[in-house]
């Protein structure tokens, strides 16, 4: 009998050892960061909307879309989104979305981005975020020259991941509309 | 109908637009060392769809059952692995005891698949895109249903290369690697299909 | 002195990728870009050099029976471990590698080298062992990210490197690229150590201990 125990009572110790040493690290090197602003964010709010002092708004009582993680402000009253939007891969695009008082997209930024490196990855750009500034109705990828003001070229082999910039820029327009229509 | 959709999506997707070997680059050691013959093809690629199958049916409860509310979800890689693991010891012994001449054609595969990257891979994935317990299922099999393919067009692929004049340098391995490479660009034309049969 | 053969071993006679073919998967997914290779090559590294100790560590109290699930659990254990760790301090990398850090687990190389060598020897030769493989491991997987990444986008660890007239060709960077590139350089390490690459037999296999195969085929050189 012995000889069918030991060895299921090693394996299982094993296990529990190595369970529980990480847990402890778990605990020791986990950062909650779903209330605050980390110092990468904050280095992009600047970059988008001016120095300031930056602080989430807790107080929203309008359904939001999903995608939309915190909203921020500052002193002037500028509404920054952090949103996280499915490009090829699920919650591939975290972005800063800065909107303008009028409603309309004032800048965008990557905060952090999961997608086909050196393919996806591309949507990282200056050059096509910017291309999202002033846009204040639905965002629309095309994969030839845009014939509006809405259309924006995708990235070349990074359709999906433009696709999911342009789906967070609507959530962000669609949920200032909200916030402004609550007030 | 949006259910089924969603599956049929999951389906082609996991053959033919995101084949777990050509494009997601998940257990290519036993593509390499098994594909020489058909059958040994087929072995793998039928065990392999199994495993995953029936290691997505136990991982997915136990992840949102227990690992979940007792908020330990990083110990997902070790409980998986430990779970895949004693799947296929499970599997073995049951084919062994009752249906001796599957386990015959099979068994021989089945202790390799516990590294296989596609089993624990495919775990991974249906936790990480979130899918419900049958969009998970529908994912696993149509992963070992890609995987099968590219297994069995391989062996064809092999068993024409071995008749042919190859440069020694590049006989074996890296060979292939080549037609492999070649394959995997072809599966690039299917990259259309869902948007094209679903309308995105 | 014969410590020194065991570290060098895994560099260039018996390098786990190139020569061994063992540690397939991660070698083409992970190597889009140089840095993302080296990365990989270091949690690789670090798993096997303490996953080596450990086992070493534990030979004698590990039963036979269980052995393999023994293993298993020590290499997933360290596996978490390096991935909290890279979630706290190198998130960036840890979304770059995705899935593959925890597919680390199941990678050939670390319960291979177990299986041979670390459960069968003391503890100082395992640690070099794992050591010299893991830096193998690392640098061919620098070396065919650096070619894919040059090629595929003209840069090199984020550096732009070609010339401006000269156009990248994205298909390094897409998985057929992957699967062509390892195989050039698979077939120049084999001519140049003038070696007939191996098929992938059963050497590495970690299953080969169980695999009544590996006995029937080990005469025709027939993989596993």
């Amino acid at each position: 009998m012995l000889k069918y125990i030991k060895p299921v009572i090693v394996l299982a110790l094993i296990t529990t050892v190595i369970s529980t040493l990480l847990i402890a690290t778990y605990n020791l090197t986990y950062k909650d960061t779903s209330g605050i602003i980390t110092e990468d964010m904050l280095v992009q709010c600047k970059r988008l909307a001016g120095e300031g002092d930056y602080s989430v708004v807790t107080d929203i009582n309008v359904q939001l879309p999903e995608s939309i993680r915190k909203v921020i402000t500052n002193q002037n009253g500028d509404i920054l989104f952090e949103i996280v939007a499915n490009g090829y891969n699920k919650g591939g695009l975290d972005l800063l979305i800065y909107m303008n008082s009028d409603g309309s997209i004032g800048g965008t930024s990557v905060i952090s981005i999961s997608e086909t490196p050196g393919l996806g990855t591309k949507v990282n750009d200056p050059e096509f975020l910017d291309k999202f500034c002033g846009i204040s109705e639905k965002a629309i990828i095309v994969k030839q020259e845009p014939a509006s003001e809405n259309e924006v070229q995708a990235v070349t082999s990074a359709t999906y991941s433009s696709k999911g910039v342009a789906s967070a820029v609507n959530d962000a327009i669609e949920a200032y509309k909200s916030m402004e229509v609550s007030k | 109908m949006e259910l089924a959709k969603n599956l049929m999506i999951i389906l082609i997707t996991g053959i033919l637009t995101e084949n777990f070997i050509l494009c997601k680059f998940y257990g290519i050691c036993p593509f390499l060392g098994v594909s020489k013959t058909f059958s040994g093809a087929a072995g793998m690629g039928l065990a392999v769809t199994f495993v995953m199958v029936g290691a997505t049916a136990v991982t997915y409860p136990i992840y949102y059952g227990i690992l979940v509310p007792l908020n330990i979800t990083y110990l997902n890689t070790i409980c998986f692995i430990l779970i895949i693991a004693s799947f296929v010891q499970v599997v073995e012994m049951v084919l062994k005891k009752f249906v001796p001449p599957l386990y015959k054609a099979l068994g021989v595969y089945l202790p390799l698949i516990t590294t296989n990257c596609a089993v624990l891979g495919v775990t991974i994935i249906n936790i990480e895109s979130e899918y419900s317990f049958i969009e998970a299922l529908t994912n696993a099999f149509a992963g070992g249903l890609g995987f099968l393919l590219v297994m069995i067009i391989f062996s064809g692929v092999r068993g024409r290369i071995e008749k042919c004049n190859v440069p020694a340098a590049l006989s074996g391995t890296p060979i292939t690697l080549i037609a492999a490479s070649i394959t995997s660009l072809s599966f690039v034309g299917f990259g259309g299909i869902v948007d094209g049969i679903f309308g995105g | 002195m014969s410590y020194m053969k065991e570290f060098t071993k895994g560099l260039i006679k018996e390098n786990p990728n190139l020569v061994m073919l063992l540690g397939m998967c991660p070698t083409l997914a992970v190597t889009t870009m140089a840095e993302n290779g080296l990365g990989m090559g270091l949690a690789t590294t670090f798993v096997l050099v303490c996953s080596n100790l450990v086992i070493s560590l534990l030979k004698k109290v590990i039963p036979s029976t269980v052995r393999l699930p023994c293993f298993i659990v020590i290499i997933a254990g360290f596996v978490t471990f390096v991935s909290l760790l890279l979630d706290a301090f190198l998130p960036s990398l840890a979304n770059s590698l995705g899935v593959f850090l925890s597919l680390i687990t199941v990678n050939c190389i670390i319960l291979g080298r177990a299986e041979m060598f670390a459960c069968k020897n003391k503890v100082l030769p395992s640690v070099l062992d794992g050591l010299g493989m893991g830096l193998g491991f690392t640098c061919s997987l620098i070396i065919v990210g650096s070619i894919r990444e040059i090629l595929g986008t003209g840069k090199w660890f984020g550096i732009t490197i070609l010339p401006d007239f000269v156009e990248p060709m994205t298909l390094f960077i897409l998985p057929a690229g992957g699967f062509f590139t390892l195989g050039c350089v698979i077939a120049i390490v084999g001519k140049l150590s003038r070696k007939k690459p191996k098929t992938v037999g059963c050497d590495g296999c970690p299953g080969r201990a169980f695999c009544k195969h590996a006995e029937k085929e080990e005469s025709e050189n027939g993989a596993c």
